[in-house]
């Protein structure tokens, strides 16, 4: 019984003063993102296995301690992400209007690495879902803006990749479907010989390693790293308006202040049901992201028969206190 | 300011001589845990081998200079591979006494490398036990609790001296530059900076 009191790794008890802190930035930032027309929701803790993560069940699931419900012998799941479920809301209402959320809550999810200890943390995020992308990513980046204002996050980056251009090159280059998991695994270790040891394998050409091995090369300001991407592109004879949302996304973020930006193309923040643009922010005294976003489809478009998509951010709320408090 | 964590043992030299090669001259001191160098904003640690990912997903050290071998193995996943060194260069092998590639469906595996023995056995649906040992892996099969074993090969003379051959080549191994995947973003410039001086060694 020694050890009566302990809690598991990456459990913790939050108390004063991270606690008091916690709500009152927790309660600023939302009631920033609702003057901004957000409005707050809350989501189950638990849900189904099989359902978890609608489109994204196969890694959700897998991300998610799961337990039995002796009941109605189904395997249950504590959530590991909260934006999903915002997705099943918005399938609620039918609506092809955009449809603006926000919420809080606390997200567990199994340790990968030893890194990867902290298992339960609150998040703070928001989400719009449209069937129109008009003003999304204006009022997604706004109000990014505004919450680094309420954060008082300083020194930070931010990186921009776009997975559709990424998905392009791979069109382009004939990459087969099923490997594809696989190269994303590699290209986000951005190992070179990785690389090239598993495209020698999988038997595909010395252009496709050149072309990859450049792209991996992408990490950098966004004036000299765009040039580059349209360098890729027009070999590829991607049509340049494929560019044009990653452009966009700089110019907005130009617009609100937001300095220090840089283009990654083979970041693949949190989960992979990510579709268009993705981007995080970091911070030189903590070696994780403290905020991830992005665009992607939601998991009901096909019942909905429509191709509504989503985009939003989530904030790691602990680890920017703990980070401020150092 | 970035600093970077190197291994002790056998690669150091190997290191050391590449970062003078690339103008970067180590300013050791027996006394510090931290010392500089050649350059005002570049420091180092030497740390143990098997550390040095953790150091580096924890962003204690910016970069981190390792051998593949240890990369196969870790748990640890917050840090780009960015760079092959090809130095300090090795094999990743099976070897045993008298058995043979095709007797090991329901053997013994002694290895330091668990992971990686077991990736190599999944890959080729073969079903063996891994008995992990910390060192002395040469020793398993003379004194009988293993079969084969998986380990490092150099030139092959400590197999040979232990009446063991080499019979299949796992994994090519080479040391490997690691950076945290946080500091790439935050410390861009000067780790893209000193990554370039050591490549166009």
């Amino acid at each position: 019984m020694s050890d009566f009191w302990n809690l598991p790794d990456g459990v913790e008890e939050i108390v004063p003063p991270l606690s008091t802190n916690l709500e009152k930035t927790k309660t600023e930032l939302l009631d920033y993102f609702h003057s901004k027309g957000f409005d707050l929701i809350f989501t189950p803790l638990v849900e189904y296995s099989d359902s978890i993560g609608g489109l994204a069940n196969e890694e959700l699931s897998r991300s998610s301690f799961q337990f039995s419900d002796t009941s109605s012998e189904r395997s249950l799941a504590l959530r590991p992400d909260i934006s999903q479920q915002v997705a099943r809301i918005d399938r609620r209402f039918l609506t092809e209007k955009n449809k603006k959320y926000c919420y809080y809550g606390e997200v567990t999810k199994k340790p990968l690495g030893s890194f990867t200890k902290a298992i339960s943390t609150m998040k703070v995020g928001l989400e719009i879902f449209y069937d129109s992308e008009t003003g999304v990513k204006e009022d997604i980046f706004n109000a990014l803006s505004g919450a680094l204002k309420k954060l008082g996050l300083k020194d930070y980056v931010l990186t921009i990749g776009d997975i559709s251009i990424l998905d392009e090159i791979l069109d382009k280059l004939r990459f087969p479907l099923d490997k594809r998991n696989k190269l994303k695994d590699i290209l986000s270790s951005r190992s070179k010989s990785d690389l090239s040891e598993f495209l020698k394998q999988e038997g595909i050409g010395k252009r496709t390693l050149a072309i990859l091995s450049n792209l991996l090369d992408i990490i950098g300001d966004y004036e000299q790293e765009f040039k580059n991407l349209n360098l890729i592109c027009k070999e590829l004879k991607i049509d340049p308006k494929k560019l044009k949302s990653i452009k966009q996304s700089f110019d907005i973020l130009e617009k609100n202040k937001i300095k220090n930006v840089l283009v990654d193309m083979v970041d693949f923040p949190g989960y992979s049901y990510h579709s268009g643009i993705v981007f995080s922010i970091f911070q030189p005294k903590t070696g994780v992201p403290l905020i991830n976003g992005g665009q992607y489809k939601t998991p009901f478009s096909k019942a909905n028969k429509k191709e509504r998509k989503g985009m939003g951010f989530d904030i790691d709320l602990i680890s920017i206190l703990k980070l401020q408090s150092k | 300011m970035i600093l970077i964590g190197l291994p002790k043992g056998r690669i150091y030299k190997e290191i050391r001589q590449l970062l003078e090669n690339s103008g970067i001259h180590l300013k050791e001191d027996k006394r510090k845990l931290i010392f500089g160098s050649s350059e005002k904003n570049i420091q180092f640690s030497i740390l143990r081998g098997w550390d040095i990912p953790k150091f580096v997903s924890y962003g204690a050290v910016d970069i981190g200079i390792v051998g593949k071998d240890v990369l196969l193995e870790t748990e640890e996943e917050n840090f780009f591979e960015v760079l092959d060194l090809e130095i300090g260069k090795c094999r990743l092998s099976l070897a045993a006494k008298e058995k043979k590639v095709s007797e090991l469906a329901g053997s013994t595996i002694a290895s330091k490398f668990p992971k990686e023995t077991n990736n190599f056995l999944s890959e080729n649906f073969i079903d063996a036990e891994i008995i992990e040992l910390k060192g002395s892996i040469e020793i398993a099969p003379i004194l009988g609790i293993s079969d084969y074993i998986v380990d490092l090969v150099n030139t092959g003379n400590t197999l040979k001296e232990n009446g063991l051959k080499e019979l299949k080549v796992i994994k090519e191994i080479s040391t490997r530059l690691i950076v945290n995947k946080s500091k790439f973003r935050t410390k861009n410039k000067e780790i893209k900076k000193f990554i370039q001086r050591i490549k166009s060694d």
